[in-house]
């Protein structure tokens, strides 16, 4: 066995992270490692590079207990990770990023080689088959050759063990595909592969073993082809999970939002959007068409250029978010770090932030009321929190998206548009906010949600309209649409462009 | 979900603890360190006059509290308080009745405040350098007013009431820094727009998608610091008898200082009024026992210096696992 770690108990501050867990992994697999956020997956990980000790365990590398006391020692055993968030110097070449830290120097260490450095850089990208130009700024790469580079600096070294935290987290379809062949040709040179992620069709795809854990302690470890989705659904979230669609018919409830060619720059040209009161509106369509675009005209973010909007059969034309949301209709952010929360502050400062003068008479509110308040949402929408007060920072990806969706339905609107509400999110977190929008529809109110995962939008939704350049290029019954149709209408070229 | 952190956990939480605590145990260290080593700083008659003191220290601060909290800075204060005791004098010396003058004073400081709101935030331009341009304006001024001599206040009410009179056996200076902490105490924890200051200094992107009149509220917050820098020129004004172009120079200096020792960040989004308060003390004892004990006044600085980066540097390790 190449890495093995056994026992493993982690306890921080308040939190048992780890709990025995236990983890294994062979030369040349890829070998997925999944449970919801807060499972405990990138602490066992964070454990295995070197970032921290262990409480308790052992950590074998070849059979033989090792001890790493600093990244830097595991990486001298071959243990490289790619960790979610990047750290490049993005006014940096390609080259200089791939081999920071160990340039080729001349004059005994003087200057760096800098011909060297490229020509070394271009030898790691093409061995590894990445069709990057080693001189090209990093700045002017995507996100996801970003994470390429970011992967050729960990396995250009002497990598046996290479650790990806949630790799495609960022990446589009494209990029997903050099990443799978990047992956496939590491574990052909016998490199031992861990990939965590999310994204289930990934897992199926790629790996050879799974391994699952679950509030910290180990579930289960199983060849793939011996698992199937409901049964690594049940694994990590310990009870079956409802993947039910639903039917209603949409054209006979009352319209909520009507928009006519509305206007903006060259993102939005001319969509036309129908909402009901009570239904569930899906938007698809690829990065770029226009989603979120379409989403801040109608929450008042941003003022079209042209076209019109009623809302409840009365003109709505908002000059900004605070006359929309007196007119209850609400945005959640797809991003929900920047745009969403305020990270630092509290849980309870963040549910009661639109909703402070509601709470208020004559402007002033009392900090008991906010708790109240906070309280009572929290508990209607099950965010995990030891109480209001704690900072929004230190909670889950599931439980702080929990929080933005109870600050916006707080103010009780009629109107609500979610945008990716589940990303970032694990199974679980995911399945009681599928849950949540279903109510808040059968509650009458009028929700459209964006999303870029075509089987969460057939789920969830009544409609799905697809946006293509920045139009509505269709309006489809979720329970007749397929990925295919959706794709289909996604990369629909209008001809009045 | 434990977050990454570049720093281990316990570094990150000694470091905390030691920023929490630093406003209080430096309080008590200067404390009894002067008492120790001074025989007039333990004496009532001294800690009166250092309460009556720090009286202009302790509103400007309170006013760089909101400032900093939102992520911004105002380095106009001490060049603004010395203009307007100047204006104040010379209003007074020109026949107005006191209160009227008292009155003005409060105005023009608003507008010198709002002003510096509104290049800032709708300008969209650093308040440092903004209030930095205000600052050698406010200075100009008032050598251009005075041609550099100072202005005697004559009305003899004035002086007595803003800064010997005494209301229940306080100094009236301390009722109106007391008055002055618990609207801004009672406005940051009770009011909306105060509530809402957290978020648009820690976020304000989050803020105004949340419906928060994010520039009002920036703007409004230097307005205020514009008049309680007015507050703290009559206050000053009075204590001097008089008013002088830079008549205050440790002024600015020393209030960013209190803030700071407090705790606060100066990227937004954290700040409290008891721990500046705290701060704020720490400088004015400070302050009186290096004089009692006949400290060279530029050493002052140096100590001070030294305080400044010890608290930034602090706060730094302190939020290393946000970072």
């Amino acid at each position: 066995m190449l890495l093995e770690l056994t026992h493993i108990t982690k306890r921080f501050p308040g939190v048992l992270a780890l709990d025995e867990a236990r983890f294994d992994l062979r030369a040349g697999e890829v070998h997925a490692f999944m449970g919801e956020n807060g499972a405990g997956k990138s602490t066992l990980m964070k454990i295995a590079s070197g970032l921290f000790p262990p409480d308790a365990g052992e950590i074998r590398i070849d059979g033989t207990p090792v001890r790493f006391s600093s990244p830097a020692q595991a990486k001298a055993a071959g243990i490289h990770t790619v960790f979610q968030e990047l750290t490049v110097l993005p006014n940096r070449t390609v080259a200089e990023n791939l081999l920071i830290g160990r340039e080729p120097t001349r004059a005994g260490g003087l200057w760096l080689d800098k011909t060297a450095i490229r020509r070394q850089a271009q030898t790691i990208l093409d061995r590894l088959g990445i069709g990057l130009d080693a001189d090209r700024p990093l700045a002017t790469l995507s996100t996801g050759q970003r994470q390429m580079v970011e992967i050729a600096r960990a396995c250009s070294q002497n990598t046996r063990v290479l650790i990806l935290d949630e790799p495609t987290s960022s990446l589009g379809r494209a990029e997903e595909d050099v990443l799978f062949d990047l992956v496939r040709r590491l574990k052909a040179d016998g490199v031992g592969i861990v990939y965590i992620t999310h994204r289930m069709s990934e897992v199926f795809a790629l790996s050879d073993r799974i391994t699952v854990l679950r509030d910290g302690r180990f579930v289960l470890t199983d060849e793939t082809s011996d698992l199937d989705r409901p049964a690594l659904i049940r694994a990590m979230v310990g009870r079956d999970v409802a993947e039910d669609r639903h039917g209603v018919d949409p054209e006979t409830l009352p319209v909520a939002l009507d928009a006519r060619g509305l206007v903006r720059g060259t993102a939005v040209r001319g969509a036309d959007v129908t909402l009901h009161a009570g239904e569930v509106l899906g938007i698809a369509g690829l990065m770029g068409a226009g989603r979120t675009e379409i989403a801040r005209l109608i929450t008042g973010i941003d003022r079209p250029e042209a076209g019109r909007m009623d809302l409840f059969g009365q003109s709505f034309a908002p000059r900004d978010i605070r006359e929309a949301l007196s007119r209850g209709v609400a945005y959640v952010s797809e991003d929900r770090k920047g745009l969403g929360l305020v990270l630092p502050l509290s849980v309870a400062d963040n549910v009661a932030l639109p909703s402070l003068a509601a709470l208020a008479s004559r402007n002033i509110v009392t900090p008991g009321r906010i708790a109240d308040f906070a309280r009572d949402w929290m508990q209607r929408l099950g965010v995990k929190a030891a109480g209001g007060a704690v900072a929004v920072e230190t909670l889950s990806g599931g439980n702080q998206q929990k929080v933005a969706l109870a600050k916006w339905l707080a103010i009780h609107p009629r109107v609500i548009i979610l945008d990716e509400p589940t990303r970032g999110v694990d199974v679980g977190a995911k399945a009681e906010i599928y849950r949540l929008i279903r109510q808040l529809a059968d509650d009458g109110v009028a929700v459209m949600a964006i999303s870029s995962e075509l089987p969460e939008l057939l789920q969830m939704s009544d409609r799905i309209a697809v946006v293509a350049q920045g139009r509505i290029a269709g309006v489809v019954p979720a329970s007749e649409a397929t990925e295919e149709t959706l794709l289909d209408l996604a990369f629909f070229e209008g001809d009045a462009a | 979900m434990i977050e990454a952190s570049d720093r281990p956990e316990r570094q990150v939480s000694v470091a905390r603890l030691l920023r929490d605590a630093l406003p209080y145990a430096g309080l008590i260290a200067v404390i009894v360190f002067f008492s120790l080593s001074s025989e007039f700083f333990l004496d009532l008659r001294n800690f009166e006059r250092l309460v009556t003191d720090s009286a202009t220290l302790m509103l400007v601060a309170f006013g760089m509290t909101l400032v900093i909290l939102l992520g911004e800075i105002d380095l106009s204060v001490g060049a603004v308080v010395s203009l307007l005791a100047v204006v104040l004098a010379q209003m007074m010396a020109a026949g107005l009745p006191w209160p009227l003058a008292v009155l003005a004073i409060l105005g023009i400081g608003s507008v010198i405040g709002l002003l510096n709101g509104i290049i800032t935030i709708f300008g969209d331009i650093p308040s440092f350098i903004v209030t930095l341009g205000m600052m050698a304006i406010a200075t100009g001024l008032s050598f251009v007013f005075t041609g550099s001599i100072s202005v005697a206040i004559m009305s003899e009410p004035f002086l007595v009431l803003f800064y010997d009179a005494r209301f229940l056996g306080l100094p009236v200076p301390l009722w109106i820094v007391g008055l002055a902490f618990a609207i801004a105490a009672f406005y940051l924890a009770r009011t909306v727009p105060g509530r809402e200051l957290y978020a648009v200094g820690a976020n304000p992107a989050a803020a105004r998608l949340s419906g928060v009149p994010v520039k009002r509220r920036q703007v409004t917050v230097f307005a205020i610091m514009g008049f309680l820098v007015a507050a703290a020129a009559i206050l000053s004004a009075a204590r001097l008898g008089s008013g002088a172009p830079a008549s205050v120079p440790a002024l600015t200096l020393d209030a960013i200082a209190a803030v700071i020792i407090g705790g606060a960040s100066l990227f937004g989004g954290r700040a409290s009024l008891l721990r500046t308060l705290t701060g704020a003390a720490l400088i004015a004892v400070l302050n009186n026992g290096m004089v009692l004990m006949n400290i060279n006044i530029d050493a002052q600085y140096i100590v001070k210096g030294v305080i400044i980066l010890l608290a930034v540097v602090l706060e730094r390790l302190a939020s290393g696992a946000r970072a």
